[in-house]
């Protein structure tokens, strides 16, 4: 039972959410102007998916993933994808330790719980599967042998959609591993005053911040997530939409179930952030655009008016 | 088709499409209604049949509820539901047999066949919430409907029927929508136009309000213009009885209630009286003659032949005196009035049905002129199976339109001669297929071969009528080739007569304009009164009638009109029959009866050789004319329209401003409605309660243009609204959103205490979103939305 002050449907998991709020706190500062991005990347980590970041080099890609890792607790590594880029560059090698006469695991980068792959299209489709299988299945497989990666491990992998030469598009197959695809874009140019009013003679970048995250908060908050209510109603909302996405003209690759299940997945985290305890249609709506756009196979420029579109023309429950 | 989903954004639809939900529910509830009222012919009180349909909805309601409640519980009707529902069907027939063997009753075996698919409709109903089951629920209402209502003529069932119809094409609107929604985007969206869906049949409400006052006639004005099955010549022995408009009609061997005239009977005896009787009822005896001197103006060379005639005339008795006395009243009840139809008509009318035509007058007294030379022999003609008396008809100047048929259904009509219209071509009766069963009476009336014609007999006539324009056209030919037709009786001053027919006429010289002048001139200016007798000292009735009086009975008219038309050298002669009144009309059986009160007398004029044309100059009465073309009985239609609502101006004026008012005020005068019934109304949940809140803001926010999307939630709806009207009271509004939320999506599990404070949001909502406030903001100029 609820008391009459915790009107519902606020969350009853308000000590989390505080931590979850201090994060948002800590981003927003270290990403001006772009609050719905911040807001995104949170759903993104609470649904313990991967986040493809799309856009131009310098609109602090890396800054923001720094800066989760740091607010996370967790370990970070970064890898810069190249076409000479090995799997074994990421998920790790075997050497053979002549002292103890046998072959040592060195663990790759993606044994981190916030990885950065920067440009992840500029590497080949071998190193590309090498690391959406350690994505998918939250473990690498090395000479045989299997190595769990964190509980925690989130992806956040960059590509420029402009500078095509060279480089190796992800096939659909793959996009689905990720749970949402967003863009940053330019701040605005208040946004982008302060930003420089905050960078005369500060030297913050190179300081190491403090976990913001206990050990194990965010494993906690993750499965919190998972645990929110979803109704039948609004489970048939969901599923209405999809079918409609595999049924719009202009859509060649509608969504498929594991899609559908990480869309659900990204309205609980939703629900989650705005202190609910249950989804509700607007949930699903809103993180309808990143969750479709890195998914769905649009024949359009603008995937964002298809979608909406989409979302339009299906009734709420 | 513009379509919409609303129901399916409401919270009330809970998620359900349009065609779902209750509407097959709905759909099954009127038919089994429908069957139900269907089978009271069978026996029962209105009351039983009342009971026994809500006992039966309520259980279908109750049980949809029990089944309902599995919805989202995982359990499903499985195949004992099948089998059970195959058994309900299949069950009256063992209980039948039962109820045979035990009480020597039972019923028929279309009632138990549809009394069987009435069980499975009913159990279909109760598990319809299942989409599987709610198409093939409204399919079998749709069939259990088409059955009841084929077995009954009770006028509620036409309602029933048309409720049906009307929820059926809502739930096809939904299930179209349901087979398109996915697929279309929002920018096709449309709404269904509600103003248009309820206000235009609110137009036709005054229409519907004040035909009732209206004669029968006047809801009827379209007659002919939908066909009608009428009979199929076959009965079955299993009938529950009932009376078609059909040309085969049900002898009233079995079932006293399928009485009607039949084709197939045999002629039977009567010694009933004579017809006269009704013409001596209707109009009064005539006065024994105090002289016996009197005699007919005739030259002299006729004057031997005349007396001759008129005295062999009078011991027959068929003299048509204009000299009568008034009748006296006789007490009847009014059972004895409704049920005395001497014949029912089918055909156009008005009608007018010779029976008797009179050449000769006296100055008081009219007189038929004997058969004179051989009359043409009737023949009988077989038109296919059926056998057709031919009546001569000559036509040289083309002047008759094109036949027509009439049906004479005989009652009570004491008498040999066949009522004919003017323009006789043939008479057939069923089985009556030799010509010697037939005689002439007089020129064109024909008569049968015995004393009167049989009852319940139906004879059919065809008959040609005449074209008026084309009188106008022609040049008529006065002289029948007999004198008396224009003869003017000495006791009637003719120099006086042909200048008051004269002056009437007019100084045109078309003769047929002329004529229809001096009668028009008649009907303005004497006055039709039944009551109205000259005394019985005056030897000249019809000097009286146009110089003095100027008021008197059919008969005078017409005799005087007679006379005026003969002394513009016109041949004319008195008619007396029946007119078959259309005022007298029967919608239902599409009959018109033909009673004691109307006979009548009227003339006719000799246009051509052969061709007698009827004139009618008494007020009041109509001469059939030629069948209209399309478009002439859409004008009469107009008319007949435009007549009825100018007759009943103030009435419809009173219902179309109240209707105006009503329009004008609807939204407040529903909105006092609705909250009245959104305080009365019992919510035991607080959920239901919200779901009642939101509803009403819905309706008030429709009434002023804010209407939900389907896409949209309330929540966002309702904030999105505030935001850009930009409302100060955000707090209310963002705490009932958050309360709607919860109340539609929240799990069962997640409740609230205390429930009283949600009320109390609801409330403040209600309170803060009235109707006028609304109207206020819709007034205001709303802030742009910025793209999110």
């Amino acid at each position: 039972m609820m008391s009459i002050h915790t009107l519902p449907p606020v969350s009853s998991h308000a000590r989390d959410l505080a931590g979850i709020d201090q994060v948002r706190v800590s981003l927003n500062g270290v990403l001006r102007g772009k609050p719905a991005v911040i807001e995104n990347v949170l759903v993104c980590l609470l649904a313990q998916g991967h986040l493809l970041i799309e856009d131009r080099p310098g609109l602090g890609k890396t800054t923001l993933a720094k800066a989760l890792a740091d607010a996370v607790g967790g370990h970070f590594a970064r890898v810069q994808c190249t076409p000479d880029l090995l799997p074994s560059d990421i998920t790790g090698f075997s050497i053979f330790n002549q002292k103890a006469h046998e072959f040592e695991f060195r663990p790759g980068p993606v044994f981190s719980e916030v990885l950065l792959a920067d440009e992840i299209n500029r590497s080949t489709p071998r190193t590309q599967s090498a690391l959406l299988e350690a994505m998918a299945e939250r473990q690498v497989t090395v000479d045989g042998l299997r190595h769990p990666l964190s509980p925690q491990f989130f992806v956040i992998a960059t590509q420029n959609p402009h500078e095509q030469h060279g480089t190796y598009p992800l096939p659909e197959a793959q996009l689905d591993r990720f749970a949402m695809k967003l863009s940053v874009g330019y701040p605005e140019p208040d946004d982008e005053i302060e930003m420089l009013a905050a960078a005369v003679a500060s030297n913050s970048d190179n300081q190491p911040r403090l976990a913001i995250l206990a050990p194990g908060q965010l494993l906690r908050l993750q499965e919190s997530v998972r645990q929110l209510n979803v109704d039948r109603t609004v489970q048939d909302y969901l599923v209405r939409l999809a079918q409609a996405t595999r049924g719009h003209p202009h859509i060649s690759l509608g969504i498929s179930p594991r899609g559908l299940l990480t869309w659900q997945r990204a309205a609980q985290a939703q629900a989650f952030l705005r202190s609910r305890e249950f989804v509700t249609p607007d949930d699903i709506q809103d993180v309808a655009l990143p969750v479709l756009s890195v998914r769905l196979g649009i024949e359009r420029e603008h995937p964002a008016s298809i979608i909406q579109e989409l979302l339009q023309s299906i009734s709420v429950p | 088709m513009n379509i919409n989903v609303p129901s399916a954004a409401s919270p009330a639809a809970q998620g359900k499409s349009l065609h779902a939900g209750s509407l097959p529910l709905l759909l099954s509830l009127v038919a089994v209604a429908t069957f139900e009222i269907a089978q009271r012919e069978a026996g029962g009180a209105r009351w039983q049949i009342a009971l026994k349909t809500a006992v039966i909805s309520a259980m279908i309601v109750a049980g949809y509820r029990v089944f309902s409640s599995w919805k989202g519980t995982g359990r499903v009707p499985g195949r004992l539901t099948s089998w059970l529902l195959i058994a309900s069907a299949l069950l009256p027939i063992p209980l039948d047999a039962l109820l045979r063997a035990a009480s020597d009753s039972g019923h028929t075996l279309e009632l138990l066949l549809v009394g069987g698919f009435r069980n499975l409709v009913c159990g279909l109903a109760m598990i319809s919430y299942q989409r599987r089951f709610d198409r093939i629920c409204c399919v079998a209402s749709m069939f259990l409907i088409i059955f009841a209502s084929a077995i009954t003529s009770d006028p509620l069932v036409h309602l029933l029927v048309v409720l049906f119809a009307l929820c059926g094409v809502w739930w096809l609107m939904g299930l179209y929508w349901d087979s398109l929604r996915g697929r279309l985007v929002g920018s096709t969206r449309r709404r269904v136009p509600k103003r248009f869906v309820i206000g235009i049949p609110l137009l036709f409400l005054p229409v519907l309000a004040i035909l009732p006052l209206a004669a029968p006639q006047v809801a009827v004005v379209l007659p002919g213009w939908m066909p009608s099955s009428g009979g199929d010549k076959w009965s079955d022995p299993h009938a529950r009885g009932g009376v078609n408009d059909g040309e085969a009609m049900v002898p009233a061997t079995d079932d006293a209630r399928s009485f009607g005239p039949v084709e197939t009977d045999i002629f039977m005896e009567s010694t009933q009286p004579s017809l006269y009787d009704v013409f001596n009822e209707m109009y009064g005896k005539p006065p024994k003659l105090q002289k016996t001197d009197r005699s007919i103006a005739l030259p002299p060379e006729f004057l031997k032949h005349a007396h001759e005639r008129m005295a062999k005339q009078q011991k027959l008795g068929k003299q048509f005196s204009t000299a009568r006395r008034a009748p006296s009243p006789k007490l009847k009840t009014q059972q004895d009035v409704t049920s005395s139809a001497l014949l029912y008509v089918a055909g156009r009318t008005p009608q007018h049905l010779r029976l008797e035509v009179f050449d000769l007058f006296d100055g008081v007294d009219w007189f038929p002129e004997e058969m004179s030379g051989i009359p043409a022999q009737l023949k009988l003609t077989m038109l296919g199976k059926q056998p057709w008396l031919q009546v001569p008809l000559r036509d040289p100047e083309d002047v008759l339109a094109s036949p027509e048929a009439h049906q004479l259904k005989i009652i009570n009509l004491q008498t040999n001669r066949i009522p004919s219209p003017p323009g006789l071509m043939g008479i057939h009766i069923d089985k009556v297929d030799r010509a010697d069963m037939f005689a002439w009476a007089q020129e064109s009336i024909v008569k049968m071969d015995r004393d009167e014609l049989p009852d319940l007999t139906v004879i059919h006539i065809q008959s040609r009528t005449v074209r008026r324009e084309r009188l106008r056209q022609t040049s008529l030919r006065n002289s029948s080739g007999q004198i008396f037709h224009r003869q003017i009786p000495s006791s009637v001053s003719e120099s006086k007569l042909a200048a008051l027919a004269k002056s009437w006429a007019g100084p045109g010289t078309n003769q047929w304009e002329r004529i229809e002048a001096v009668v028009a001139r008649l009907r303005e200016t004497c006055t039709l009164d039944r009551n109205y007798r000259a005394q019985e000292s005056c030897d000249d009735p019809i000097t009286e009638f146009l110089f003095e009086s100027r008021r008197g009975n059919d008969y005078m008219f017409a005799s005087a009109a007679a006379l005026l038309l003969r002394s513009l050298g016109h041949s004319t002669r008195l008619v007396t029959g029946f007119y078959v009144d259309p005022a007298k009309y029967e919608p239902k059986s599409r009959h018109t009866p033909v009673i004691r009160e109307d006979v009548h007398v009227w003339l006719e004029i000799h246009a051509a050789p052969g061709t007698w044309v009827t004139l009618e100059p008494t007020p009041g009465y109509d001469v059939l004319l030629p069948a209209p073309n399309w478009w002439q009985r859409c004008l009469q239609a107009l008319a007949t329209a435009a007549r009825h609502v100018w007759h009943y101006t103030w009435a419809y004026a009173t219902c179309c401003l109240l209707l105006l008012m009503a329009w004008h005020f609807r939204a407040e005068v529903s909105d006092r409605i609705i909250t009245g019934w959104w305080l009365l109304r019992p919510a035991r949940r607080t959920r239901q309660h919200v779901f009642h809140t939101l509803q009403l803001l819905e309706q008030r926010c429709r009434w002023v243009g804010f209407t939900r999307g389907a896409s949209d939630t309330a929540s966002r709806w309702l904030l999105s609204l505030a935001d850009r009207h930009m409302m100060p009271e955000l707090d209310v509004i963002h705490r009932f959103s958050r309360v709607s939320d919860w109340a539609r999506y929240a799990p069962a599990h997640q409740t609230v205490t205390p429930e009283s404070h949600l009320r109390e949001i609801c409330r403040e909502m209600v309170n803060c979103w009235t109707l006028a406030r609304l109207k206020d903001l819709r007034t205001r100029r709303a802030v742009p939305q910025t793209p999110s």
